[in-house]
């Protein structure tokens, strides 16, 4: 599982594949208040980041890696 | 290599050879629908097939040459011969990519940019013949206006990082990249995808739509784009992206355009006295010193102000590239203006510009009249633009660079531009191109009432009534295009259930089979040998009886097996003919001749092994003809001839024989220059120079070593030529003669057997052995009585039906050590062949019956016995050596 779905957290872990998309998606439905960990994800597909662009969650910790961390930043910090 | 691929290749090859045939035919009738329609179609399924594979080098060719013909299609773009070599090309391209894919199964990456080059063009003649219409290909493609807002969206970090490189020679690259809605599906990342980009510098994910309510998102269907910035090689990026070249749009990047600084607009120290200061430092090519005043400047501001980033542009450039005087000038100046620094003009100049060129505005009255006319040619383009239909999804982008490419004209010629603004904004809120439509009427019609260059103008006002008329039909045409699209459609599905008829089977598995009928008909041939071993040796005559009888019936199927197999074999003359329109073009232009080409006789048939071996010869001949035969049109017209020289390949039937015949009406063959020529080259020596015969000498030209070409060309001239056609027409039982006026023309004949699976042969015994001689050579039989033969100068000689006909023993030639056996009437038999023009006696002991024999060429080392053309099984299981007179002499 490259998802963990805690309470109101979503955690994400190392590569999250295309496939988790979908349930992320459900989640974020049923949690509109839920906060997304990235501190250890590695790498999303990008499905996954487009849901996460589109629901706007919380993101309560980025991942260390400058360049990766800088396109996510880029991408889903509200400009 | 897979079925499907087998497949792909061999219709692939079959289609381009269509397409060929097509563009050719299209070149006297360019205005032929059906042609065309059908031009469309093959180019269309061949593309459709390469994209089953990953040959993304070939579909982007056969895409842009689709794209190309669909314009043609819709008279958007006239069908020019340019354009029909520019495509020609492309098929000679795919043809190679065809080639290397059957050797290695793949295409090498080497032909990435050819085939980007090929696909540009094509996509050149679009665009460039008619301005505009940048299609659906370049959904992705980024206006002016839109690449500098993005380019100022990147941080000023990774922007100092991109013009070092840029500085050090590096080019830069904007890419958009917007991968289709179902990409996910074909298991591609995009966001891994960006990140891997070479030389990547920055990038982003941007939505492409405002994102709907999370009930309504599919997250599967890709809605993102993304901007890249690049400093790499244009190849390596393309390379990058061979597979999904029109998701992305790739635009240089002038450095220029990064020096933008950014930041909060207001406060800080005062400037003035520091751009004095600066200024002189930068007369006085003070850089050190130019670089330390804007770092104490720097630190007395507040990093994140509009100044503070503009110092730090000046710091850099100072540290980077002192010597863009006018650059850091203009960065100083900007501190004054508190504007972003103008360097639209330097980026034409480049880095030579002097240093006290004049800002743009004061250039305005010093504009050469060359580079008006340049611009008002840029004012009409635009008018062409506004003339498309508003009907499509990109129309605001349009508007957009449109507006933007008026006003720099407009800023050029020193002119005012906030009209061009408020047609714009109108244009975009009304969804339509009428507004600067009209404005630019307006303008040009000012333009030509003051009459400046009433030359440049007038194009414009009439292109601008043009442009009004247009609209209305422009969505008409593309109705039409929609119509013919679905009728395409139909139109294949029926023709898809035709073709299923039409069985293609590859060659070896015919071979095969033909093969197996061979050894069915000598099977066949040994049952008259059982019956009459069941009679002779076993006394069972009933048997024996019966025995024939089913070898009557299954005689009469193996005959019609192999006559069935023969005509699946059987190929049309067509089959060769149809490469030569394309190469007596290509040749014929290359040569500056004017031929004509007429190919007679198409649908003769004939084994596809002769009809192969035809191919090369044909080809020597017809370059040959066209080379040295048909002469240049002006030497033609002196000669009283018609200027366009006449090319004719005539094919036909004479019973089992095929005729061919090239013949054209060039300058014939000369035999005195033959002679000549033939004596220098040692082909001939003196005393047959004296009396050859110009028939004779004519057909020197097929002696090995000859060519009478003064320089060797790549067309011919290489001397080998015409031995190579004899040797290969000999090869396949064929014959080969020249017939030459000087002056008016030469004709070439061939003949050649319709089939070469059955040879007719004569058996024939000698010193207790039997051969086999192929009946086509066989002139006649006779016995002669010893006393008709003479002996003349030790060569045994007789006369038949008054001429002299030389005698030589079998066993002679074959070095058996045995005199031939002469009968009881005291008779020798003499076989008459012909051997060449001449003919031979053959002195043998006994002749026997004639049959059809299934010849088979002599295996390995073997095959370097010249003197015999092969071996047959007969049906008692013997195996016949079947002679070839022509190599025994």
């Amino acid at each position: 599982m490259s998802i963990e779905y805690q309470n109101m957290t979503a955690k994400f872990d190392g590569f999250v594949s295309v496939d988790e998309a979908d349930q992320l998606l459900q989640w974020l439905q049923e949690n509109p208040k839920g906060c997304v960990n990235l501190a250890d994800c590695r790498h999303m597909h990008a499905a996954n980041l487009q849901v996460l662009m589109a629901a706007k969650p919380a993101i309560i910790a980025w991942p260390d890696d400058v360049g990766w961390c800088g396109w996510l930043t880029d991408a889903l910090e509200s400009k | 290599m897979t079925p499907l691929l087998k497949q792909f290749i061999q219709e692939g090859r079959d289609f381009l050879q269509g397409i060929a045939g097509k563009l050719i035919e299209l070149e006297k009738a360019p205005d032929s629908v059906a042609l065309m329609t059908e031009l469309f179609r093959f180019v269309h399924t061949l593309k459709g097939n390469s994209g089953l594979f990953e040959f993304p080098e070939m579909t982007r060719v056969l895409h842009a040459g689709e794209d190309l013909l669909d314009a043609v299609r819709d008279k958007r773009v006239p069908f020019t011969q340019q354009l029909a070599d520019q495509l020609l090309d492309a098929m000679d391209f795919v043809s190679m990519l065809f080639d290397e894919i059957e050797t290695h199964e793949s295409v090498n990456m080497s032909h990435v940019e050819p085939s980007n080059e090929l696909a540009e063009t094509l996509r050149a003649l679009i665009i460039g013949e008619k301005c505009a219409d940048p299609g659906p290909v370049a959904s992705a493609s980024l206006t002016v206006a839109d690449s500098l807002d993005l380019l100022a969206n990147i941080p000023e970090k990774q922007r100092f990082e991109a013009w070092r490189r840029a500085n050090s020679g590096e080019p830069l690259f904007l890419i958009v990249y917007r991968p289709e809605a179902e990409c996910f599906f074909k298991g591609e990342d995009p966001l891994h995808q960006v990140q891997q980009v070479p030389g990547l510098l920055w990038g982003s994910v941007v939505a492409r739509n405002t994102w709907p309510p999370l009930t309504e998102l599919d997250c599967y269907s890709c809605q993102l784009d993304f901007h890249l910035l690049v400093a790499a090689k244009r190849n390596a990026v393309d390379e990058f992206f061979r597979y999904t070249p029109e998701q992305i749009s790739i635009d240089a990047v002038d450095a220029y355009d990064l020096v933008t600084p950014e930041g909060h607009p207001n406060g800080g120290p005062v400037y003035g006295d520091f751009v004095a200061e600066a200024l002189t430092l930068l007369d006085n090519r003070d850089y050190s010193g130019l670089a330390m005043a804007a770092r104490t400047m720097l630190e007395l501001s507040s990093p994140e102000q509009w100044l503070s980033s503009a110092l730090r542009w000046l710091q850099l450039i100072v540290e980077e590239a002192p010597h863009q005087q006018e650059l850091l000038r203009r960065v100083i100046g900007s501190l004054n203006t508190l504007q972003k620094p103008d360097l639209a003009d330097l980026k034409t100049a480049g880095l030579a510009i002097p240093v006290e060129a004049t800002p743009s505005v004061a250039a305005t009255t010093s504009l050469s009249t060359e580079n008006l006319e340049k611009i008002h040619k840029i004012i009409s383009v635009q008018a062409e633009i506004l003339a498309l239909s508003d009907a499509v999804d990109w129309l605001p982008g349009r508007l957009k660079s449109v507006a933007a490419t008026l006003k720099a004209c407009l800023a050029s010629l020193g002119e005012a531009a906030e009209e061009i603004d408020d047609a714009l904004r109108r244009a975009l809120a009304e969804n339509s191109a009428r507004f600067l439509r009209e404005w630019l009427k307006a303008y040009l019609k000012n333009q030509t009432a003051i009459a400046i260059d009433t030359t440049a103008i007038q194009q414009p006002a009439g292109l601008t009534e043009q442009a009004q008329g247009l609209p209305e039909q422009a969505p008409a045409l593309t109705e039409q295009a929609q119509n013919l699209e679905v009728e395409n459609k139909f139109g294949r599905r029926s023709e898809d259930t035709q073709l299923s008829k039409v069985l293609k089977v590859d060659q070896e598995k015919i071979d095969r089979l033909m093969d197996l009928i061979g050894e069915m008909v000598v099977a066949k041939n040994s049952l008259p040998y059982l019956a009459n071993r069941a009679e002779v040796q076993f006394g069972v005559r009933e048997i024996s009886r019966e025995i024939k009888a089913q070898y009557a019936v299954i005689n009469r199927i193996a005959e019609e097996m192999q006559d069935a197999i023969m005509q699946v074999r059987m190929t049309p003359v067509s089959f060769v003919f149809q490469r030569f329109p394309r190469m007596v073009r290509d040749i014929s232009r290359k040569l500056g001749k004017e031929v004509e080409l007429l190919l007679e006789g198409g649908e003769t048939e004939a084994d596809k092994n002769i009809i192969e071996a035809l191919a090369d010869p044909l080809m020597h001949i017809v370059r040959n003809s066209l080379d040295h035969g048909l002469e240049t049109p002006d030497v033609r017209e002196a000669a009283g001839k018609p200027r366009t020289g006449r090319l004719i390949l005539r094919a036909s039937q004479e019973s089992d024989r095929v005729l061919l015949e090239i013949i054209d009406d060039g300058r014939g063959i000369n035999p005195a220059v033959i002679k000549q020529k033939a004596y220098e080259k040692g082909v001939i020596d003196e005393a047959t120079l004296e009396r050859i015969s110009d028939q004779d000498a004519i057909n020197l030209v097929f002696a090995a070593g000859f060519s009478t070409a003064e320089a060797v060309s790549d067309l011919s001239g290489r001397g080998v030529g015409m031995d190579v056609v004899r040797s290969a027409i000999d090869k396949v039982g064929g014959a080969v003669s020249l017939n030459s006026q000087t002056g008016k023309g030469t004709t070439l004949s061939m003949s050649l057997p319709l089939s070469m699976a059955v040879t007719n042969v004569m058996i024939i015994e000698s010193d207790r052995q039997i051969f086999g001689v192929p009946m086509d050579l066989v002139v006649e039989t006779v016995r002669l009585p010893l006393a008709e033969i003479q002996t003349i100068k030790r060569q045994k000689t007789t006369v038949l039906r008054g001429s002299i006909v030389p005698l030589v023993a079998l066993n002679e030639l074959l070095e058996i050590n045995a005199e031939p056996l002469a009968n009881a009437d005291n008779e020798l038999a003499v076989l008459v062949v012909r051997v060449g023009n001449e003919q031979a006696g053959l002195l043998v002991d006994n002749f026997r019956e004639v049959v059809d024999v299934i010849l088979k060429p002599l295996p390995g080392e073997l095959a370097r016995l010249k003197s015999y053309a092969g071996t047959a099984l007969l049906g008692d299981g013997s195996v016949l050596m079947v002679l070839n007179p022509k190599e025994l002499f």
